[in-house]
């Protein structure tokens, strides 16, 4: 089958995610596969699963404790697999699977209404320096504004690109190239970098 | 320090972002197996089985109730000819109720004789089987052998008419000409107002169930107790020699008497 034939060459290409650096024609190869997964290609849902886990790792992580997040991917892609059927455009699964990521987020905290304050969990959490560090880099982020620290966090956290970030959540290039342009500047004043000057 | 390694990775690497990235790694997404839900084959085949049935149970209904519904009654039997036998109700070859002649009228029995064997009857023709058949005598205009055989009695109608029976007798008996003799008929001009109450009742019972002879011989009886029930207390002598007159010779007196010696049911 073609389509799956297509899904096997993007396989080839992909290595981690952080590399997922798509070729020409890789929206209409997205949507090819996309297609197939919507007619129930368990292989072309793979892929896509692959495909778009940091995505939403990253989004997640930009709203909920790092530690949650990894069991909400898991649900989204299970809503994604549920629902993907009544996707209508293939082309918009990636801001499609965003908006599905950002909702989970919020039912999060609306069913956690204790734990709403994303720092409580950093010092009880962390096993080690580096990944304390981490959190404390990652709550400075999430004090940013919203625009901003999604595209930083899918940026700095899951190594995406520029253009894969706007390839995946639906932004246009120019928006993604200001957001992670101006959230910069802002995390480096608040970190005390001295890029900031 | 331009933003294209920030942007795309390409260019001059940019210290700050290298070490964030450094120190955000450890937070970066790690492969996980995707693991899909079980497809619910046994409640999909559950629901298919179900709805198979549910299908299957509703053609079955629909062709039951198809059924019911053509399903026509068992035909009736009936004779080949034209008569429908029917166990006596009704009697062949009459028609016209039976005229009691009107005072004045010398050859009353004649006449009554005469309508009885003309008369032919409305409904259906009926050939009656009973073994009494032989009774039916038309040739001697034998008013209540007519009725003996074919009409069935019931006992209440059967006490009533024994009472009207009585009645008239008792009038008849009181009656001499143009002459009450001993009492007189307030006794029985009360009988006669509650025998008539009670006969029209009766009559139009007869009539809703078709019986027609009953209802004739009740519709013949009704004038008579009306005209009794309705004599003054000191009656002229023309009234009481009507009264006497039509009781004897209307053959009203061996009708009734007939009909209350008829068993319930009829025809033995």
């Amino acid at each position: 089958m073609a389509e799956i034939e297509a899904a096997g060459d993007i396989l080839i290409m992909v290595g981690s995610p952080s590399q997922a650096i798509s070729r020409d024609g890789g929206t209409r190869a997205d949507c090819s596969i996309v297609q197939a997964a919507r007619a129930g290609s368990r292989d072309a849902f793979d892929h896509l699963y692959r495909q778009y886990s940091p995505m939403v790792h990253g989004i997640l992580l930009a709203r909920v404790p790092w530690h949650e997040v990894d069991d909400l991917a898991q649900d989204v892609f299970l809503t994604v697999y549920r629902r993907i059927s009544s996707l209508r455009d293939a082309e918009a699964f990636g801001p499609w699977l965003a908006m599905i990521a950002r909702n989970r987020a919020m039912d999060f905290h609306r069913r956690n209404r204790k734990s709403q304050e994303l720092s409580d969990n950093i010092s009880e959490r962390s096993r080690s320096e580096a990944e304390a560090d981490a959190e404390k880099i990652l709550s400075v982020i999430r004090g940013l504004p919203e625009a901003y620290r999604e595209t930083l966090i899918l940026r700095l956290v899951e190594g995406m690109s520029g253009p894969e970030i706007a390839e995946r959540t639906g932004l246009t290039p120019a928006s993604v190239r200001v957001n992670l342009h101006r959230g910069m500047k802002m995390l480096r004043e608040s970190l005390g970098m001295e890029g900031a000057q | 320090m331009s933003d294209q390694y920030l942007w795309d990775g390409s260019g001059e690497p940019d210290g700050d972002i290298l070490e964030l990235e450094r120190k955000l790694e450890v937070l970066r997404y790690q492969p996980r197996e995707f693991v899909a839900p079980e497809p619910r084959r046994s409640a999909q085949w559950f629901m298919a089985v179900a709805a198979l049935l549910i299908l299957a149970i509703g053609i079955g209904l629909l062709f039951w109730l198809n059924r019911s519904r053509t399903q026509t009654p068992p035909k009736l039997q009936a004779d080949n000819h034209s008569e429908t036998t029917v166990p006596s109700t009704i009697l062949p070859h009459i028609t016209a109720p039976p005229q009691f002649s009107t005072p004045g009228d010398a050859k009353s029995g004649g006449t009554t004789r005469e309508v009885v064997a003309k008369a032919k009857i409305s409904r259906p023709r009926v050939v009656p089987k009973m073994p009494d058949e032989k009774m039916m005598d038309q040739s001697t205009g034998n008013f209540a052998a007519a009725f003996l055989s074919a009409a069935s009695v019931e006992d209440e109608t059967a006490q009533h008419i024994e009472k009207a029976e009585l009645l008239l007798r008792s009038v008849k008996n009181s009656i001499n000409g143009d002459r009450l003799l001993g009492a007189d008929l307030s006794f029985d001009k009360r009988q006669s107002r509650q025998i008539l109450n009670r006969n029209i009742l009766l009559r139009r019972a007869a009539a809703a169930r078709g019986n027609v002879p009953l209802e004739q011989v009740l519709g013949s009886l009704e004038p008579l107790l009306l005209d009794i029930a309705n004599l003054p207390d000191n009656p002229s002598p023309g009234d009481v020699a009507m009264i006497g007159h039509r009781i004897r010779s209307g053959e009203i007196i061996p009708t009734l008497q007939a009909y209350s010696m008829q068993p319930s049911e009829g025809g033995q």
